[in-house]
């Protein structure tokens, strides 16, 4: 068998390729865009509107974007494992909670992420708003495409009650921003209507 | 009935050290010519003249030159022999690690020299064709030895036969190349120096002329430098398909990418006033030199996505 | 740029109309630049200055991207004095494209003219023959009692069959053959330069990322999504391909005997994907053959374990379920990773250690005998208190910071299990567990874009067919010239001339002199023997 660590070799090498690839991976994953913040509210006639989706939720249930047809959406792209998201949660609940009888509505979009996890994350922070689950968040995530930056994970996107995206949040969001831009844009919906 | 790939291996192993052996032979066959053709060139050189190829009878020296010729056609079928049963007991192209490229690129270097030697008269090359090839073939089987088997699924791919199967036979003519141009040296600081009736380098003087060295060296290196570029493009062609980039300046990408450059320096100074010969044999080399770090030196010493397909 | 195996050599250029005298030293310069000499430094430059970069490690090229971050470690002193040299990213670094640039531009500087020059040789007749034919190679001269003119005509006819270009006169025939040398040799160098075009177009428009996926995981073609995204100058980031998929089986199958025990023999991801808004469709990626939507390729570049485990909290509450990459770290695949839980309750838990395949234990602790699982095993420690996660700084997936964890004990020891598919580890206090439901497996997926594949494609063919055509056509002249003698006899001469270094066909000359009704020919002079 002295050929045996010889034959090893050639796998080390293309094991160790792999070990170094994923651990960049780790580098990336692990560094989103938390410091070069981007807010950006956009004017209403540039605004695009944003391909209907679906995806099942954390709490059962299915969702479907174009059921939100009139409201206000806010969507937050999250996962557990994000530091950042953890920083941004409780302003998220309370613009959540403070929005509603403005007919505002939030919907997470959970990515990389297993489905226990979130759930303990919602718990933890207390969340009530429906998140769709990692494994089919695909299609949002492709929805929004164009607005998701590398590592963009938390990024906060309102689309306006036409559909269209108005603003986005990549990083961490804070309340005063996003109550801000929230607050505009359902008040514009409602002169519009 | 047909034989297993266990005796098939075995086969091919005990074909490839017969190959060794018989090499050895011819090796000697073709030293113990060049030094009766040396010790012809000083007998005429004592009768004055100097420079020129030897003629005249030399039966004995003639006679152990045939025999170190047929000597090496033996090696060489017995080096074919090991590669096809290596391959068939493989089931695969047998040049799929380091062991068997090195089998088959001796392979080729053996074939250049004699599809040289049946049109130009270059037995004075076989010596040293012999040794290099001997020597490769020592390493293969001492240190490089793989077992036959499957590849890993990354080599899995026809790309590989025809990028590696470039590579080989542009190296087995880049060698007698290489041998031609090292000789064209040798030979040409001989004539230069060996003014009037001092004869200098009675080995060098045994030489075939330097027009003739170069004329080989020309023809061996505008022969494999095409070959080369294809290999090239063909691994270009299969890192595509399987990393999804041709290009990305792996060790070996950049050692192929050195050689290349360095013929191509070489054939643009063979064309160069002032430069032609000498000059632009050095270049000749350099790319040997590179292409020879390329097979050895970054297999052996540098990790890149090639090493493995190495050791 | 030159022919490449010429006779004629070509210095400089001649230059056309006169110039201000201040633009002398340009058109020194200009000539010097695009002269052979410095054809050949320039390549020999090339290629020495392509060296470090094979030696030290690089950036954006590597297998390894850690590579540099490593060396750098290592070696503090001259790292610095190396990267500002830009010896880690030789391949970007301005004096590596300083000579590329001007051998480019050498290079077009000595084809357009030769392309213009070409032209115009192919257009005009062969040249006259030299009155002296005899010192010319192959010189073969002969009477004859046949008529000037019938010879000629032979002649004329005879050659262009051959494929000669041929113009008569009524004393001589001039002919001659290999244009396509020069063809071929200017397609050569002018598709190098589409060539690098192409090139650029890769590299300014395309893309290359990375991302891992475990069984069971989706993979949407976002920028957000990918583990790293390294975009070119004019990536269009916000409108790649609509691709999304998740890995629904990923096969792995190892040689179990033999001399190459262990090496892999399969590796097989199952994908169900679906591009644009299109039906979902199937298709199984293995190495060499990616999953291709619009040339937007996804490829599989490796692989590793992500055992499942669920944990309970101290609430019993399941807080994490899932997969968990681990990184392989040796052939046999042993290899490590973390479970982060930051949401337990009452306190945060994580777990670090190893996945062992083929789980054994020798002298130095538990290792893995064999790649493939056959007998998996999870070897872990546990810890409590805060992940570090509450300050918003990101954390790497793989790694614990373990600045506010505290390692589980028992008996003042911490534990350390190892733990079977099925087994539980309970941790002390009831402050939670960790159950290792299955064993999954990763798959590292390389994905590339590189929009000018095609033209680099198409130069490379022809830069081949026309390196080749360059150096194996033989360009040559040929005259018959024929003298009325008295008596009514003709002196017949036919001599060639090459245009290259490479001998012209041996017999060509004979053949013709046969063809003319010439002697039989006079006995070669000997091979030159050297044997």
């Amino acid at each position: 068998m002295t050929s045996r660590p010889r034959s090893r070799t050639r796998t080390a090498a293309c094991l160790i390729a792999v070990a170094m690839s994923l651990s960049a991976c780790g580098a990336g994953r692990g560094t989103p865009t938390a410091t070069d913040r981007v807010v950006e509210v956009i004017a209403p006639e540039d605004r695009r509107d944003v391909e209907p989706f679906t995806g099942d939720l954390l709490d059962g249930g299915r969702f479907d974007s174009t059921s939100m047809a009139g409201s206000v959406v806010v969507y937050n792209v999250w996962g557990s494992w994000c530091a950042p998201c953890r920083t941004e949660a409780s302003a998220l609940r309370r613009v959540s909670e403070e929005t509603e009888e403005l007919g505002v509505r939030f919907v997470g979009i959970n990515v990389r992420d297993n489905d226990a996890s979130a759930r303990a994350f919602e718990d933890s922070y207390n969340i009530e708003y429906p998140s769709i689950t990692s494994d089919t968040s695909s299609a949002a995530v492709l929805a929004f495409g164009p607005a998701l930056p590398p590592s963009a994970v938390p990024s906060t996107l309102v689309v306006d009650a036409q559909g269209r995206l108005a603003a986005r949040i990549v990083g961490p969001t804070d309340y005063a921003t996003l109550t801000t831009i929230v607050t505009e844009t359902a008040a514009e919906a409602d002169t519009s209507r | 009935m047909i034989p297993d790939e266990q005796t098939l291996a075995q086969l091919s192993d005990r074909l490839v050290y017969s190959a060794i052996a018989v090499y050895a032979l011819a090796m000697l066959a073709y030293a113990a010519e060049t030094a009766g053709r040396v010790a012809g060139v000083s007998r005429i050189a004592g009768a004055g003249t100097v420079g020129t190829a030897v003629t005249g009878p030399h039966d004995r020296s003639r006679l152990l030159g045939a025999v170190a010729t047929s000597l090496t056609v033996l090696a060489f079928l017995l080096n074919l022999g090991g590669v096809v049963t290596r391959g068939l007991a493989a089931g695969r192209a047998p040049w799929g690690n380091m062991y068997e490229f090195v089998l088959v690129c001796a392979l080729a270097a053996g074939a250049a020299y004699l599809a040289f030697l049946s049109r130009r008269p270059v037995r004075a090359f076989g010596v040293w064709v012999v040794a290099i090839v001997l020597l490769a073939l020592g390493l293969a089987v001492t240190v490089l030895y793989t077992p036959a088997g499957d590849l890993v699924p990354v080599l899995d791919s026809y790309w590989l036969v025809i990028h590696v199967a470039a590579a080989i036979t542009a190296g087995g003519v880049f060698t007698v190349g290489a041998v031609a141009t090292a000789l064209y040296l040798v030979r040409h600081r001989q004539e230069r120096r060996s003014t009037g009736d001092a004869p200098k380098g009675r080995y060098a003087a045994s030489l075939p002329s330097t027009r003739t060295l170069e004329q080989v060296a020309h023809t061996a290196h505008i022969f494999a430098f095409p070959i080369w570029t294809f290999a090239v493009i063909a691994g270009a062609i299969w890192a595509e398909n399987s990393w999804g980039r041709y290009w990305g300046w792996d060790p070996k990408e950049t050692w192929a990418f050195i050689t290349w450059v360095f013929y191509a320096a070489h054939l643009h100074a063979q064309a160069t006033a002032g430069w032609r010969g000498v000059r632009a044999s050095w270049f000749a080399l350099a790319g040997y030199a590179a292409f020879l770090f390329n097979f050895f030196g970054v297999n052996l010493w540098i990790t890149g996505l090639h090493s493995y397909a190495g050791v | 740029m030159t022919d490449l195996d010429t006779k004629t050599t070509v210095r400089s250029h001649p230059s056309t109309g006169q110039a201000p005298p201040s633009w002398g030293w340009l058109r020194w310069a200009w000539r010097n630049l695009t002269s052979m000499r410095t054809a050949v430094v320039l390549l020999a430059l090339l290629a020495l200055a392509a060296i470090p970069g094979s030696l030290f490690p690089q950036r954006n090229v590597a297998s390894d991207p850690a590579a540099v971050i490593n060396y750098t470690r290592d070696n503090p002193r001259i790292s610095p004095w190396l990267d500002r040299m830009g010896m880690f990213d030789v391949y970007a670094s301005p004096w590596f494209a300083a000579i590329y640039v001007l051998l480019l531009i050498s290079m077009t500087g000595c084809v357009l003219p030769r392309s213009r020059r070409l032209w115009q040789s192919v257009r005009s007749d062969p040249p006259p023959a030299p009155r002296n034919l005899a010192r010319l190679e192959g010189h073969r001269t002969w009477e004859t009692t046949r008529e000037p003119a019938e010879v000629i005509a032979a002649a004329v006819a005879y050659l262009r069959s051959n494929g000669f270009r041929v113009v008569a006169t009524g004393k001589e025939v001039r002919a001659e053959r290999g244009y396509l040398r020069e063809v071929g040799n200017l397609a050569f160098h002018l598709s190098l330069l589409v060539f690098l075009v192409g090139i650029a177009a890769g590299k300014l428009v395309g893309f290359e990322g990375r991302v891992a996926v475990a069984e069971g995981g989706t993979f949407a073609n976002d920028v957000s999504q990918y583990d790293a995204f390294s975009p070119s100058a004019w990536t269009d980031v916000d409108n790649l391909e609509p691709v999304s998929f998740s890995l629904e089986q990923f096969d792995v199958s190892y040689q179990t005997s033999g001399p190459n025990m262990g090496q892999p023999t399969e590796f097989a991801a199952m994908l169900a994907y679906r591009a644009g808004g299109g039906e979902e469709q199937t298709i199984t990626v293995e190495p060499n053959h990616p999953l291709d939507v619009n040339e937007t390729k996804f490829f599989l570049t490796g692989n590793g374990y992500a055992p499942v485990v669920t944990v309970r909290d101290g609430r019993g509450q399941v807080v994490s379920t899932g997969p968990v990459l681990f990184l392989p770290l040796d052939t046999d695949n042993a290899s490590e990773g973390v479970i982060k839980v930051p949401d337990a309750q009452p306190t945060q838990l994580a777990f670090e250690g190893l996945f062992l395949p083929t789980a054994a234990v020798g002298p130095q602790g538990p290792y893995s005998m064999f790649p493939d699982a056959l007998d998996p095993q999870l070897v872990l420690t546990a810890y409590t208190g805060d992940l570090g996660l509450g300050d918003g700084v990101p954390q790497s997936v793989f790694t614990l910071d373990k600045d506010q964890l505290n390692q589980v004990r028992r008996n003042g020891q911490p534990i350390t299990q190892a733990l079977s598919v099925g087994e539980t580890m309970k941790l002390p206090g009831g402050q939670g567990t960790l159950t290792f439901d299955r064993v999954s497996r990763f798959a590292n997926f390389q994905i590339a874009h590189d929009p000018g594949k095609e033209i680099t494609l198409v130069a490379a063919v022809v830069l081949l067919v026309g390196l080749t055509t360059s150096l194996v056509i033989r360009r040559r002249r040929l005259w018959v010239r024929v003298r009325g003698a008295e008596g009514g006899e003709s002196r017949i001469e036919v001599a060639r001339y090459s245009l290259t270094r490479r001998e012209p066909p041996r017999d060509e000359i004979e053949e013709l002199v046969t063809a003319l009704g010439g002697a039989a020919p006079s006995p070669a002079p000997s091979k030159e023997s050297s044997a």
